[in-house]
C-alpha cells in the first residue's frame, strides 16, 4: 500500500467525517473486531486454562485427578487418542492431552511473538527517531546500513545464531542452572528474531520523525531551550508510539510465524516446552495411510491459522484506523 | 542513475565481505566440530589428519583468508561432512531446484493470486466481497508447513494422486508449489484489491463509470494498470521471502534444494557449507534489492536517487 | 512485508502508452524467467527409471571404503568395491570375492589368495594382486585417516607402519607373488580373519586414481569399480544411482541394471513413498516410525530380524558413585528389561542378559546380573545409601532426535529414571544433549550415566568384548580391569576355539556381573520393508548385510523357483 497517499475513505464513513477517536473507527471495521475478539479468546483461555490446572487440586480428589490427566507434560499410557468428551483435541504419542499442550503451546507462541517484536519496536523506533531526527550525514549513514541489513537473509542469521549461542553456552551453565538451556534457547529466538525484523519499522518511525521534525510545537520547545533528548522523549517519541504500537501488531504475527518455522526445522522451541510450531512438527511427522492421527496436525493448525489470522486483522484494523485518522 | 548504480555496485562487495565474515566467525564459534560420530570416535592420529587435512588448526584469520582466495576462485572448499563434495558442486546442484521451486511458487502466486484479488474488488461490498475477502485472509495465514502435509495426507495417500514427497517429474513439482505459493497468492490478492479499490477512487475512473460500462470492464481496462504497480514492486520482496521460505517446503518434501542443504548445514556444523550458502544468498538478495530498486526508478520516473 | 522505499504520490496517471511500454519492459523479464524455468523443468527432469529404488537410511558421509563407519555407507560402498571375500547373501558368511580360493598354514598365520582370472575393474583393466595389496597399504597410512585401520593390524607390521615407525611399505606382511597371487602373514591366527576381508575395509580401491585426485576421487567418472556396480551419479541429499558393472566377474548373475538409493531423512516420508510404490525397499530401522512399528510388523512386507547389536548404559567409573561396584549392580539390579521392550521399544527385541548377543559365531555368552529390585536395594544400602538417602544427583546423558529411532532414547531415559526413582528412591536427571556434543561429552568422560549401543563390526565376540580393555578407545567409561586386559589378549592368540570361547567368557562374566562397568539392557531387532512378490534375493541374516547383486526383481520370467538358476555364491 502507499503510504501517504490520500486515502479517500468509502462512502459508509463519509457521513461520519467529523473527529472520531481511532477506537471508533476500529470498532466501525468488522473484521477488525472479529480479529480483535477472536484474539480476546484466544489469550482468555491461554491465561485462565494453566491457572484452572493450577487450582484445580485444591478441589478434592475429583479436581487433583483433572490436573493430573490434563497436565501438558503428563505421560499416560492413552497413546492417540481420536478427539472425544475426555480429550478435546485428543493426545499425543506419548498420552499427553493435546487441548492442554496447544493451549500452552499458544501461550509460548504469543509470547515470544509479542516480545520479539516488542525487541523490533524498541530497536526500530530508538534507530528511526534518532536517524530521523539527527537527519544529515548521521541519517544517511543509518539508513545506508539499514539498506545494507535488508540484504541479509535474515532466518539465516537467526538460524546461525540460535545454533552457535546454545552451544556456545554449553553445558556447564546448564549444570548450574537447570533451566539455563531452555531460557538460553528462548532468549536468543527472542532476540534473533526481533533482530531481524526491525528494519521496516525504522523506516515507518523514521519517516514520521522527519515530518514531525518540521511541526511549530518542535520549534517552540527549541525556543523555550528544550534539551535534544527532552525533545525526543516528551515530544516526538509520544507522538510515534501510535504508529509504531501498530506497526508492533502487524510484525507479532510475522515472528509467531517466524517461529513456527524455526520450531518446525527442529531450531525453534525445544521439548518438553512446546510452541505451535513444534506441535505442528509433530503431528507432521505422524502422516501416513496406516494410521492418520488427523487431529496432531489440524488442532494446533487450526489454532495457529485463528492466531495468525485475528492478529492480521487487529493490526490492519489499527492501521487503517490509525491512517484515516490521520488524514482527515 | 547510473551514478546511483554504480555507488549500489561498489558497496555490493564489502558488504558481502562483512556478512561472509559474521557467518564465517560465528560457525567456527560453535563447538562440537564436524568429525564427532558414535562407531569411532576420533583417535588422536585420525583427528589431528582431519584437522590438518582441513586446515582447522590454524589461527582464524588465516582460515578466513584461505576462504576468501579460494572463493575468488569460486572454491569454498570440500563440505566436511560429505566430504566427497564441494561447497561449489553442492551449491551448484541445488540451487536451480530452488530457483525452480521459488520461481513456480511465484507464478503460481502470481496466478491464483491476481484474478482472486480482482474478483473481489469488482465484487466490492456485496457478499461475495466478505467471503472472498476472508478466504484471502486465511490464504494469508497458511504457513507452507500446516498446508504441505495436509496436502500430503489428502492429494498422496488417501487420493493417490501424486506422489508424497521427492523431486524429478512434473507430478512431483505440484504439491509443493502449492504448499510454498499460497501464502503469496493471498498477499497478492489482498495488495491488488487494495490497490484497485484505492486507484479506482480517482476522478478519471468516474468518468468511465459515468460512460456506462460494467465494473469489471472498468476495472480491468482503465484500473488494473495502475494498480498493478504495488503488486509489482512487491515482487521483489516476495522472490526474496521465497527463498527463505522453500526451507521449510524442502524439508517436507525431501526435495533436494539450498533450503535443506542450508537446514542440514548448520545443524551439522558443516562450516564450509554454511559460509557457502550465506554467501551465495547474500549475492541473491542484494542482487534483488539492486534490481527493485532499478524498477521503481524505471516504473516511475519521478524517483530520483541521489 | 516490506513496503516501498520512497514515497510515491498518486497524481493523475501518465499518458497510457509509455506506461504500457514500461510495465511491459518490467514483465518481460518475468516471461523469459518462466519460459527458463519451463526448459529447466524439462532438462532437469529426464532420467530413465531404475529397476530397484532403495531407501537407504541418511545421506552417506562419504563413499570411500576406508573411512566409512555407518551402515548406510557401508551397504553402497560393498556393492561398488568388493574384497577378496564378501558376505554370502543368505547367511552373511564370508565366500570367495574376487579371490576365487584361498589356503592357510596349519597355524593359521600365513594365508595364500588366488585371484580370479576374469576379475575386472568397471573400465575394462584385470585386477591384480598389486591392486589388493595398494588398497591394504592405503588403509594403514595415517593420511587416510581411516577409522578402522585396527581391524588390519593382524597383518604383520600393520601397526609398526600405521604409528610410523617404519615408512616402508615392504615391512608389511602383504606379498605379491604373482599377479594373481597374493600372500598374506599375519602377527596371531586370527578366526575372523574371512570376515574382515570381507569388510569394506579390506576392498579393493582404484588406487592410482587416488593417488591423483586425493579427495576428490569417487568424483572423477569413469569412476573404476571393483564391486557389482558402478557409481553413475552421486547428488549429494538426491540420489546416488549405481548401475551394473558389465565387467563384474559375475555380472552374468547380476539382475539389477540401475538401482537408484536415496538419502530420506524422515522416517514418515520413506514410509509414504514406500506405501505409495515410490520405494521398493526400506532397509534402515531407523526411516520406520517407532509409534508404528507394532501395527507394520503385521504386515508381511515388514520383515523383522535379530541382528549382532546391543543397546547397553555405561557408567563412569572414574567419579562417585559410580566406582564403587555396589552401586552400579544395584543399578543394574533395578531396570526391568521387560517393561522397556514391552512398552517402549516394542519392535520384538530381546532382552540382553550378556554383552554378546546370543547368535555370536563361536561363542556362548555369559549370564549377567537379573532384574532383582530387593538385592539392589541391599547392595545400596551395603554402598552407604540406605534406601537412596545421602546419595548424589546423577545425570543420565542421552542423544536425542526429534525424529527417528532416536526418539526412543528419551523415552528409555524416563523410564530408567523412573525404575531407579521407585526401586533407589535414588535422583537421576535427564540430560539431553545434541548428537556430536553426546559423543564428544561421552569420549571425555563427562557423564555420570550414558546410554549406549554398539553394533559388531564381524561375527566373532571380540568385536565386543575388545571394546573394554583399557587401551581401546571405545572404552569411554575409565574402567581398567588387568584381568579383563589379560584375559582378552589370551583370547586373542588361542588357537585352541573352544579355550578361546572359555576365555572370553570368563572375561564377559567380570564384565556384566562381577564388576560391571556397564548394563546390557536389549538386543536390536532389524526391520527390512520390502514385498517378496516384488522384490527377490534378500535374507535376513544376523550381520544385516545383504548384497545388492543378489536382489532381483520378481518379474514373470523369474517367478519360476530359484533352483533354476545358477547359485551365487560357489566357489
Amino acid at each position: 500500500m502507499n503510504k501517504g497517499s490520500p486515502k479517500l475513505v468509502n462512502a459508509d464513513q463519509c457521513g461520519s467525517m467529523e473527529k472520531r477517536s481511532s477506537l471508533g473507527l476500529f470498532l466501525a471495521n468488522k473484521p477488525a473486531c472479529l480479529g480483535a475478539i477472536t484474539l480476546a479468546i484466544l489469550i482468555g483461555i491461554v491465561i485462565t486454562w494453566p491457572i484452572a490446572l493450577k487450582i484445580a487440586p485444591l478441589f478434592g480428589q475429583e479436581g487433583q485427578a483433572f490436573a493430573i490427566t490434563y497436565h501438558p507434560l503428563a505421560l499416560s499410557d492413552d497413546q492417540f487418542q481420536a478427539p472425544s468428551v475426555k480429550h478435546w483435541f485428543g493426545t499425543d504419542v506419548h498420552g499427553r492431552d493435546l487441548f492442554s499442550r496447544v493451549v500452552y503451546g499458544t501461550g509460548i507462541s504469543i509470547l515470544v511473538g509479542i516480545t520479539g517484536a516488542l525487541i523490533s519496536l524498541i530497536i526500530g523506533v530508538a534507530w528511526g527517531t534518532v536517524a530521523g531526527y539527527a537527519g544529515g550525514r548521521i541519517d544517511t549513514i543509518m539508513m545506508r546500513i539499514v539498506d545494507v541489513l535488508y540484504s541479509m537473509p535474515g532466518i539465516i542469521v537467526v538460524i546461525v545464531l540460535v545454533t552457535t549461542s546454545e552451544r556456545f553456552v554449553g553445558d556447564k551453565l546448564a549444570a548450574i542452572i537447570p533451566t539455563a538451556k531452555t531460557m538460553t534457547r528462548f532468549l536468543t529466538l527472542i532476540i534473533g528474531l526481533g533482530a531481524v525484523s526491525w528494519l521496516t519499522m525504522a523506516r515507518i518511525i523514521r519517516a514520521q520523525v522527519l515530518s514531525l521534525k518540521n511541526l511549530p510545537f518542535i520549534d517552540a520547545a527549541k525556543v523555550l531551550g528544550a534539551s535534544h533528548s527532552r525533545i525526543i522523549f516528551r515530544h516526538i517519541i509520544p507522538n510515534v508510539l501510535g504508529i509504531a504500537i501498530v506497526y508492533w501488531t502487524l510484525t507479532v504475527p510475522s515472528i509467531v510465524l517466524y517461529e513456527s518455522f524455526l520450531s518446525y526445522l527442529g531450531l525453534g522451541i525445544q521439548p518438553p516446552m512446546a510452541s505451535l510450531g513444534s506441535l505442528i512438527a509433530e503431528g507432521v511427522e505422524q502422516i501416513n495411510p496406516v494410521k492418520v492421527y488427523w487431529w496432531l496436525i489440524v488442532c494446533p493448525g487450526a489454532v495457529l491459522l485463528a492466531l495468525l489470522v485475528s492478529l492480521n486483522l487487529v493490526g490492519d484494523g489499527s492501521r487503517d484506523a490509525l491512517e484515516t485518522k490521520r488524514l482527515t | 542513475m547510473i551514478r546511483y548504480l554504480v555507488k549500489r555496485l561498489c558497496l555490493f562487495v564489502p558488504l558481502l565481505l562483512v556478512i561472509t565474515l559474521l557467518s564465517f566467525c560465528l560457525v567456527k564459534i560453535a563447538p562440537g566440530g564436524p568429525f564427532d560420530s558414535e562407531r569411532a570416535p576420533l583417535t588422536p592420529e585420525v583427528e589431528r589428519q582431519l584437522k590438518a587435512r582441513y586446515y582447522l588448526d590454524e589461527p582464524l584469520l588465516k582460515q578466513y583468508m584461505r576462504f576468501l582466495f579460494g572463493a575468488l576462485q569460486l572454491d569454498f572448499g570440500p563440505s566436511l561432512r560429505y566430504r566427497s563434495h564441494s561447497v561449489y558442486e553442492i551449491i551448484r546442484e541445488s540451487a536451480p531446484v530452488s530457483a525452480i521451486l521459488g520461481l513456480l511458487a511465484f507464478g503460481f502466486a502470481l496466478g491464483l493470486g491476481l484474478p482472486i484479488g480482482f474478483y473481489t474488488a469488482a465484487r466490492r461490498g456485496r457478499w461475495q466481497d466478505y467471503t472472498s475477502s476472508l478466504i484471502i485472509i486465511v490464504m494469508m495465514c497458511t504457513p507452507g508447513f500446516i498446508l504441505a502435509p495436509i496436502l500430503v495426507l489428502v492429494l498422496s495417500l488417501k487420493l493417490k494422486l501424486l506422489p508424497p514427497a521427492l523431486w524429478g517429474n512434473i507430478e512431483h513439482v505440484v504439491l509443493p508449489t502449492i504448499a510454498l505459493g499460497l501464502i503469496y497468492a493471498g498477499r497478492i490478492a489482498r495488495l491488488f484489491r487494495g490497490s484497485l479499490l484505492e486507484v479506482s477512487q480517482n476522478e478519471f475512473i468516474l468518468l468511465a463509470r459515468a460512460k456506462g460500462l460494467p465494473e469489471s470492464k472498468v476495472l480491468l481496462r482503465h484500473v488494473a494498470r495502475l494498480a498493478i504497480l504495488p503488486v509489482v514492486t512487491y515482487c521483489g520482496p516476495m522472490l526474496a521471502d521465497l527463498l527463505t521460505g522453500s526451507f521449510v517446503i524442502e524439508n517436507i518434501f525431501q526435495i533436494p534444494g539450498s533450503g535443506m542443504m542450508f537446514v542440514h548445514a548448520a545443524l551439522n556444523s558443516d562450516y564450509t557449507l554454511v559460509v557457502g550458502l550465506v554467501t551465495f544468498y547474500a549475492i541473491i538478495l542484494i542482487s534483488l534489492n539492486l534490481f527493485v530498486d532499478v524498477c521503481y526508478a524505471v516504473i516511475d520516473p519521478r524517483i530520483r536517487y541521489e | 512485508m516490506r513496503s516501498h522505499r520512497a514515497a510515491i504520490t498518486k497524481t493523475a496517471p501518465n499518458p497510457k502508452k509509455r506506461f504500457r511500454d514500461r510495465v511491459a519492459r518490467i514483465t518481460q523479464p518475468f516471461a523469459i524467467c518462466l519460459l527458463g524455468t519451463l526448459v529447466c523443468i524439462g532438462c532437469n527432469f529426464k532420467t530413465s527409471r531404475p529397476d530397484l529404488v532403495i531407501i537407504n537410511g541418511t545421506e552417506p558421509e562419504s563413499l570411500d571404503p576406508a573411512i566409512i563407519t555407518g551402515f548406510a555407507e557401508m551397504r553402497i560402498a560393498m556393492a561398488l568395491f568388493e574384497g577378496l571375500a564378501r558376505p554370502d547373501p543368505i547367511t552373511g558368511k564370508p565366500i570367495p570375492g574376487l579371490a576365487e580360493r584361498w589356503e592357510a598354514t596349519d597355524d593359521g598365520r600365513v594365508w595364500t589368495f588366488y585371484l580370479r582370472t576374469n576379475a575386472r575393474w568397471s573400465t575394462g583393466e584385470p585386477i591384480s594382486a598389486e591392486d589388493v595389496r595398494q588398497s591394504w597399504l592405503r588403509v594403514l597410512k595415517q593420511e587416510t585417516a581411516a577409522n578402522y585401520a585396527a581391524l588390519l593390524f593382524c597383518v604383520k607390521g600393520a601397526t609398526e607402519f600405521y604409528y610410523g615407525k617404519t615408512t616402508n611399505p615392504e615391512t608389511v606382511g602383504i606379498t605379491v607373488l604373482n599377479p594373481t597371487t597374493l600372500s598374506i602373514q599375519l602377527t596371531k591366527p586370527v578366526p575372523y580373519f574371512l570376515d574382515i576381508c570381507a569388510l569394506p575395509v579390506a576392498s579393493v580401491v582404484p588406487w592410482r586414481v587416488i593417488q591423483a585426485q586425493s579427495d576428490r576421487w569417487l568424483k572423477t567418472r569413469p569412476l573404476p569399480t571393483s564391486g557389482a556396480f558402478q557409481l553413475v551419479h552421486w547428488k549429494a541429499n538426491h540420489s546416488i544411482r549405481l548401475a551394473k558393472n558389465p565387467y563384474y566377474w559375475d555380472a552374468e548373475n547380476t539382475q539389477l541394471n540401475i538401482v537408484d538409493i536415496l538419502p530420506i531423512g524422515s522416517p514418515s516420508t520413506a514410509l509414504n513413498l514406500y506405501l505409495r510404490g515410490y520405494a521398493d525397499i526400506i532397509w534402515d530401522k531407523d526411516m520406520i516410525p517407532p509409534e508404528l512399528l507394532e501395527e507394520l510388523l503385521q504386515r508381511p512386507d515388514f520383515h523383522k530380524f535379530d541382528y549382532l547389536a546391543t543397546y547397553f548404559i555405561r557408567f563412569n567409573v572414574t567419579k562417585p558413585p559410580f566406582n564403587d561396584s555396589r552401586v552400579r549392580k544395584a543399578f543394574a539390579m533395578a531396570i526391568d528389561k521387560e517393561r522397556i521392550v514391552t512398552k517402549i521399544t516394542r519392535a520384538g527385541e530381546r532382552i540382553a542378559n550378556s554383552f554378546v548377543p546370543p547368535q555370536t559365531a563361536n561363542y556362548i555368552p555369559a549370564e549377567g546380573l537379573p532384574f532383582d529390585p530387593a538385592r539392589a536395594r541391599r547392595l545400596l544400602a551395603e554402598a552407604g545409601y540406605p534406601e537412596g538417602k545421602g546419595f548424589p544427583v546423577v545425570q543420565y546423558s542421552f542423544d536425542a532426535a526429534a525424529r527417528g529411532a532416536a526418539k526412543l532414547n528419551g523415552k528409555i531415559a524416563v523410564e530408567l529414571q523412573n525404575m531407579w526413582q521407585n526401586t533407589l528412591g535414588v535422583r537421576v536427571e535427564l540430560r539431553q544433549l545434541e548428537r556430536k556434543i553426546f559423543f564428544s561429552a561421552q569420549s571425555q568422560l563427562d557423564y555420570d550415566i550414558s546410554r549406549s549401543s554398539w553394533v559388531a563390526d564381524y561375527n566373532d565376540p571380540s568385536t565386543f568384548l575388545e571394546l573394554f580393555t583399557s587401551y581401546n578407545g571405545n572404552n569411554r567409561t575409565g574402567w581398567k580391569n588387568t584381568t579383563y586386559d589379560e584375559l582378552v589378549t589370551a583370547a586373542a592368540v588361542e588357537p585352541d576355539m573352544e579355550k578361546r570361547a572359555q576365555l572370553y567368557y570368563q572375561a564377559e562374566t567380570l564384565l556384566i556381573k562381577e564388576d560391571p562397568p556397564i548394563v546390557p539392557l536389549f538386543y536390536f531387532t532389524g526391520v527390512n520393508v520390502f514385498d517378496t512378490n516384488k522384490v527377490a534375493g534378500i535374507h535376513q541374516n544376523v550381520l544385516d548385510l545383504h548384497p545388492l547383486n543378489a536382489i532381483k526383481k520378481v518379474t514373470f520370467t523369474n517367478i519360476l523357483p530359484s533352483f533354476t538358476h545358477k547359485r551365487t555364491g560357489q566357489p
